[in-house]
């Protein structure tokens, strides 16, 4: 395969907290190939924002990146700062995250929005900015573009926003975006133009995407490959297509098996007993071990390894026997 | 109880009118219920006439409702306020200002043989107890206040903004300091900083306005920070440093201009409570200095001489009056509006 865009090793995120520090994020290592659309999921709170934050430098206060590396264009992302980072940002690697309606600045036009990261890195006159930030509200499929353009963000819809933050995430031509849960506050109708618009801008212009989601389904429909995270460590990763039909791991097992189906209409939808321990709880060798129906002694007491069991397909797991690494 | 009937007959003259321009079957046997009792029913009667008014659709009823509708709303949105607020700022402005290029006596002539005239056609407001026009010194004395109060308001909001931001921004630390300091400063009594600066200083125009500008600084300070605390940590502040906005653009861009309606609110305001400080100090004798006129100045001259030259005090006490209700009018009617 081609060398990888970025490439994160090892990545570990803390959280400090009565001056004791909580593992967010357990040395998770995996890499983004140009062109490709990488998808992870886990439930609520296993760690999948807070490495996308990692990586774009804008962790909160008392959380920081504990150790590892994230290489991106021949940068440290984890350990660049001040004008190195500014000029990152935006401009070679960008985001868009879950609130649409709040994510843009209510007292600022559209149009003059979304030339924003232009205006930031680059020389172009205001006019050249204005003319691309116009052309950029048609590529994201708006209709109207000329009443949009000069419209302020509460005159547009949820949908729109999204589609203007996608506009605004674009515009610098990044070389790598993060999707943070870009569909779940949209309705279905419109999760799924904004995920066509997603895959448009990865097979058009050649962006890399990191999808972040906690549905599977739509993850399964967009992504080539998939990582598979819980409490803060990778579980299994693999091509979408090998997770979503052959799941190996118990939690990913799980996680398929309550994604909603027409066939199963009327059932209970299975779900995975119990639920994600908070990061300040001490958690087993292998964090899933409680809610795990096929979980052993040995679970608990030695961190399983990463185990190859088809093409490009791991998993972390001591049930699931394949050549070990 | 003698234009009790009275009423109700005029009301059913009315109700008469109502139903003829409109007449349906169903308010048919309302209409008839007033006039068995006509006194109890008396409020029903008028409201129906009124319901009758709107489905009678007569345009120019409708208008009339219509326009006291829009009243209220011109109330209720603060607009009212403004236009008061903004019609009396204007007219002191106006006098002010007009007085660099016209005033109908010199400041400082003194007419011996006219001393305390009381107002006339010759001397609109009277004369002082040095026979000085008052008019030409109250409007005068306006334009100097007023730039006492411009200035004192001006350099202590963008000293207020300054640390407001840069305080409510970078947090931790250096938001304690700052906050602990303003605190200290406005713990004490402005006319004891006042004082204090007087004597370090020299008396004048400028030691007025730094004493001031010092007292002033706290209020904004806090009204900036906690406006930036709301707003550095919301979503599209954040997005503009995913898009790679540097923090003093981010603060210039993205938080601040989200501030400025609550901020402008309170720089109206604070322009009227300059003014009183202003006055205040005048009257205490550390502001501006004779023979220069100011409102708070002849405040104090006037004390000596009130019974005898009652206009006096007047003169310069409604000007403060009339701008101090226009600068708060005009602020609420800001804070109505817009917030």
């Amino acid at each position: 395969m081609a060398e990888p865009l970025l490439s994160v090793r090892r990545l570990s995120i803390g959280i400090r907290s009565n001056k004791k520090t909580y593992t967010a994020v357990d040395k998770v290592s995996f890499d983004v190939y140009p062109g490709e659309i990488l998808g992870i999921v886990g439930e609520s709170g296993c760690g999948k924002s807070i490495t996308a934050m990692s990586l774009m430098g804008l962790l909160g206060s008392g959380v920081s990146v504990t150790g590892g590396n994230a290489f991106f264009e021949g940068r440290d992302l984890l350990s660049i700062k001040g004008k190195e980072r500014l000029h990152m940002n935006g401009n070679r690697i960008s985001m868009i995250y879950q609130e649409p309606m709040t994510s843009l600045n209510p007292l600022m036009k559209i149009g003059r929005q979304i030339g924003e990261p232009l205006r930031l890195h680059t020389d172009l006159p205001e006019k050249e900015i204005r003319a691309r930030a116009r052309e950029m509200l048609d590529r994201v499929g708006m209709r109207d573009g000329d009443k949009i353009f000069k419209s302020y963000p509460h005159q547009l819809s949820g949908g729109m926003r999204q589609r203007v933050m996608i506009a605004m995430a674009a515009i610098a031509n990044p070389a790598l975006l993060i999707a943070d849960e870009p569909t779940t506050a949209l309705d279905v109708t419109t999760q799924a133009e904004i995920l066509e618009l997603l895959r448009k801008m990865n097979r058009d212009h050649g962006t890399s995407i990191i999808f972040i989601s906690h549905d599977l389904g739509v993850v399964g429909r967009i992504c080539s490959r998939v990582l598979v995270m819980y409490a803060g460590r990778l579980v299994e990763s693999g091509p979408s297509a090998a997770i979503l039909g052959d799941p190996e791991h118990p939690y990913t097992e799980g996680l398929i098996a309550s994604i909603p189906e027409v066939e199963d209409r009327g059932e209970d939808l299975p779900s995975i007993p119990g639920r994600v321990p908070s990061v300040t709880e001490e958690h087993a060798a292998c964090p899933f071990a409680p809610r795990c129906g096929k979980a052993t002694a040995l679970c608990s007491k030695i961190p399983a390894s990463m185990r190859n069991v088809g093409p490009d397909h791991f998993v972390w797991c001591h049930n699931v026997h394949g050549g070990s690494r | 109880m003698s234009n009790k009937p009275q009423k109700t007959e005029s009301n059913k003259g009315k109700a008469a009118k109502a139903q003829a321009s409109s007449k349906t079957a169903s308010n048919k046997g309302k209409s008839a219920q007033p006039r068995l009792h006509p006194t109890a029913q008396e409020p029903n009667f008028i409201s129906e006439g009124m319901q009758r008014q709107v489905s009678a659709v007569s345009p120019e009823k409708k208008t009339k409702k219509q326009s006291a509708e829009d009243f209220r709303e011109f109330i209720r949105s603060g607009r009212l306020e403004l236009l008061i607020g903004c019609v009396l700022v204007a007219a002191i402005l106006l006098l002010s200002l007009g007085s660099i290029l016209y005033t109908p006596y010199d400041i400082n002539f003194m007419d011996i043989t006219s001393r305390m005239a009381p107002p006339s056609a010759h001397h609109l407001f009277g004369t002082d107890n040095m026979g000085r026009d008052i008019f030409s010194r109250a409007v005068t004395g306006g334009r100097f206040t007023l730039l006492v109060a411009v200035l004192t308001v001006l350099s202590s909001t963008l000293i207020g903004c300054v640390l407001g931001l840069f305080s409510g921004y970078a947090g931790g630390i250096i938001d304690e300091v700052i906050m602990r300091v303003i605190d200290a400063v406005s713990s004490f009594p402005g006319i004891l900083i006042a004082l204090i600066i007087v004597t370090v200083l020299d008396l004048g125009r400028f030691t007025i306005i730094i004493a001031l500008c010092i007292m002033f600084v706290p209020s904004f300070t806090r009204i900036v920070r906690t406006g930036t605390l709301q707003y550095k940590d919301a979503v599209f502040v954040r997005s503009s440093k995913v898009f790679g906005a540097s923090d003093l653009r981010l603060l210039l861009m993205h938080v601040f201009p989200n501030i400025f309606p609550l901020l402008l609110s309170s720089v109206i305001i604070g322009l009227s409570n300059a003014i009183l400080a202003e006055s205040g100090m005048s009257y205490l004798g550390l502001g501006i200095q004779p023979p220069t006129p100011s409102w708070g100045r002849m405040l104090y001259e006037a004390q000596s001489i009130i019974f005898k030259a009652p206009w006096y005090a007047i003169a310069p006490g409604l000007m403060i009056v009339f701008t101090i209700v226009g600068f708060n009018c005009i602020g609420e009617g800001i804070r109505k509006k817009y917030l």
